[in-house]
């Protein structure tokens, strides 16, 4: 326990004071906040555009009503004063009105002023067209509201219990759904890829100098091997936090800001319940935990520290699958997709992506869970035995011939033991 | 003590070591010496227990190494390496506490390791600002703090000028004094001869040598003369009963005996005529003795 403890802190150290781990941490953040800037920036950046409205007065009147803070309305006698003032730069455009229904509108906007889409205007006007009409036709408010009323749909999404009994799925719009599948399986595949290739190029770097057989000298190879994962694992948690404690002080920051108020209340957050949040921590510890300990077998089979991007590959291809699978699992739902949902490895990338969009229930995603948390014990008592002979045996050629000559060494020490 | 008793290690078909036995008491060095592919690093790797032996047992104060916590070892492995990003310190602290040593402990004898090898660096340098041969004293430091009971040194001087090995041969020699039992591997003859008190030459696997340094040479008998400034010429040397070979270096010449008695009349027919700077009749030198052995396979 103690040869756990002090590899533990060995790689948490190392790593932790390196710049490699800072620029895994710190990279999304500083992109993060940039794309924040910008778009901070551009909010801020466009002013109000002011619009000239050369109309009779029931139109300007209520034109100037929906002014906003994207577009100001305002009323000009005749076309020559708005120009003039179009020609000062006071307007931004000229919008002149034909009252005869229905209207007919004629914008005109300064080259080098701020832009005002037809589609504002066309908006703005339409429900005035529509009074004006209304009342030539000497309707009554309540029959303009019936018929302005648009049929009203309303959509659920429902499951089936084991017995077969329908349930009425209550909670988030499918938008807020799709993207916190997306967003999950981004994150997944970005956590498992800095931190399968961290694992793999330090077990690589060990070997390939021969440091491994000054540990190992003093070491079990299992002492080795757990505490290298916890320290990594440990390194996980603390970049977790650190976006936790960034997302936190941002809130605590921006709270008050109407963009951020406003993006906040758009979101549903009713579908992250505590099915949801267990199930996804689930899927996020077990699914890193297996890519950490493949890489770590892998890297553990190179004979250089040059050979660490062979040791890389099939941990960048089986992740790619499941990083692919669970972007498309928001497509619908496919017989492959079922069965890819239960292998270990693929299954913690798109259980939850699947589980975020409605597509399984909750049961269906622990027993994958359980699935890949079996597999995981079986693979990592495994993997840490296979280690063993793994740092024992160096190939120049692959680390293809470096697993068979690694099993070679595994046969040998078998018979040893039953002799 | 160490003990290897009747070690055989084969993969598949391959014998890699066959009934190797030796003993390295406390204060002792051993050389353990053959060509590549001899069997020293497997040999090495079942003391250290990263091989189990098909046959035979290591055992270390009579116990098995397989249940022994490995703590109280020191090795340094043939190709050398460090983190390259770490700093000297605690790349050398994180040795000394994988071999059972409390971090202070470690801090506190680092500045006295560091001057006894004469490392040009400070302890917060990182390894990779060192030069190469420093990297290498900051490794065998790693491996030394701690002062092992059982120290195993897989080629220690290669690469190493002749002023660094002489400093690694003042840390073996310090270890040999605190009672260390201490096996190394050399292609450098000269570096066995001069530091081991017993060697054991492996081929193909098998022990071809096994004893104390003067007694194998002297196995051999002295066959080896060496004459400087002889009264007799190159070609009358060579016509003694008992010369096979008669080489020139340097000022001097030596001369290969099949018998070492012929010493005796070739001693009589050089001082009779008068003045020899140098007489001096030898067993072969260890590389010699390497060479034979090693040639009986070639």
């Amino acid at each position: 326990m103690n040869a756990i403890r002090i590899v533990f802190n060995q790689v948490f150290r190392k790593n932790i004071k390196s710049v490699s781990w800072w620029s895994i941490v710190l990279s999304p953040l500083i992109m993060g906040a940039i794309m924040f800037g910008i778009v901070y920036y551009m909010n801020g950046a466009v002013k109000t555009a002011q619009v000239g409205v050369v109309a009779e007065a029931p139109i300007q009147q209520g034109l100037a009503r929906q002014s906003s803070a994207a577009t100001k309305y305002r009323t000009y006698p005749s076309q020559a004063a708005a120009e003039k003032a179009l020609k000062d730069e006071t307007l931004d455009g000229i919008l002149v009105v034909n009252a005869k229904t229905p209207y007919t509108a004629r914008y005109l906007g300064r080259q080098d002023g701020q832009s005002v889409s037809a589609k504002t205007l066309t908006t703005a006007l339409s429900g005035l067209n529509t009074a004006a009409i209304a009342q030539e036709l000497h309707l009554t408010g309540p029959q303009l509201t019936k018929l302005l009323t648009a049929p009203k749909v309303t959509t659920r999404e429902v499951t089936f219990s084991q017995s077969g009994r329908m349930q009425t799925k209550s909670g988030a719009g499918s938008d807020t759904r799709n993207a916190v599948a997306t967003i999950l399986s981004i994150l997944f595949y970005g956590f498992l890829l800095s931190y399968g290739t961290m694992t793999a190029q330090e077990i690589a770097t060990e070997k390939g100098s021969r440091i491994e057989e000054m540990i190992l000298a003093a070491i079990s190879a299992r002492s080795q091997f757990f505490g290298k994962i916890l320290g990594i694992m440990a390194l996980m948690v603390v970049q977790v936090a650190l976006y936790g404690a960034a997302i936190g002080g941002t809130y605590l920051f921006a709270r008050n800001n109407a963009t951020v108020r406003g993006v906040l209340q758009s979101i549903d957050l009713s579908m992250l319940d505590g099915t949801f949040i267990a199930a996804a921590l689930g899927f996020f510890i077990v699914g890193i935990l297996s890519y950490t300990v493949l890489s770590a077998l892998l890297g553990s089979l190179v004979a250089t520290q040059e050979q660490a991007g062979q040791a890389t590959m099939p941990v960048l291809m089986l992740s790619l699958i499941g990083y692919l699978a669970s972007i498309m699992a928001v497509n619908g739902s496919t017989p492959l997709m079922n069965v890819l949902s239960y292998i270990p490895f693929l299954g913690p990338m798109i259980m939850p992506s699947r589980l975020a969009i409605g597509q399984v229930s909750g049961g269906e995603a622990f027993l994958s869970l359980g699935v890949s948390t079996a597999f995981l014990i079986v693979f990592a008592w495994l993997s840490a035995k296979m280690y063993e002979t793994n740092v024992l045996a160096y190939s120049d050629s692959n680390i293809w011939h470096a697993l068979r000559q690694s099993w070679d060494i595994a046969r040998s020490e078998r018979r040893a033991s039953h002799d | 003590m160490l003990a290897l008793n009747g070690l055989t290690k084969t993969f598949g078909a391959q014998t890699a070591v066959k009934e190797l036995s030796f003993n390295v008491a406390p204060g002792e060095i051993m050389g353990l010496i053959g060509q590549n592919g001899a069997g020293k690093t497997t040999t090495f790797r079942m003391i250290l227990n990263f091989l189990h032996p098909d046959q035979g047992a290591v055992l270390w104060d009579g116990r098995p190494m397989a249940a022994q916590d490995r703590a109280f070892i020191g090795y340094l492995p043939e190709e050398r390496g460090l983190y390259p990003k770490m700093r000297v310190a605690d790349q050398i602290v994180f040795f000394a506490e994988l071999h059972g040593l409390k971090r202070a402990d470690a801090l506190s004898r680092l500045d006295e390791w560091l001057d006894r090898f004469q490392v040009k660096g400070k302890p917060s340098d990182k390894v990779k600002d060192l030069s190469k041969g420093n990297q290498q004293k900051v490794q065998l430091i790693a491996t030394l703090i701690h002062m092992p009971k059982l120290l195993i040194l897989d080629e220690p001087f290669s690469g190493l000028d002749p002023v660094n090995a002489g400093l690694l041969e003042d840390g073996i020699r310090l270890l040999k004094a605190n009672g260390s039992a201490i096996i190394f591997s050399s292609h450098d003859m000269s570096n066995v001869e001069e530091i081991s008190d017993h060697l054991v030459m492996l081929r193909n696997g098998e022990t071809v040598l096994n004893g104390r340094v003067s007694e194998i040479r002297q196995q051999f008998g002295r066959t080896r003369l060496y004459l400087e400034d002889p009264p007799l010429s190159r070609d009358e040397l060579a016509g003694f009963a008992g010369v096979e070979k008669v080489e020139m270096q340097g000022s001097r010449y030596k001369l290969t005996l099949s018998d070492p008695a012929a010493g005796k009349a070739l001693f009589s027919a050089v001082t009779a005529r008068g003045y020899v700077t140098e007489f001096s009749q030898q067993p072969p030198t260890l590389d010699e003795i390497f060479r034979m052995k090693a040639g009986v396979v070639q």
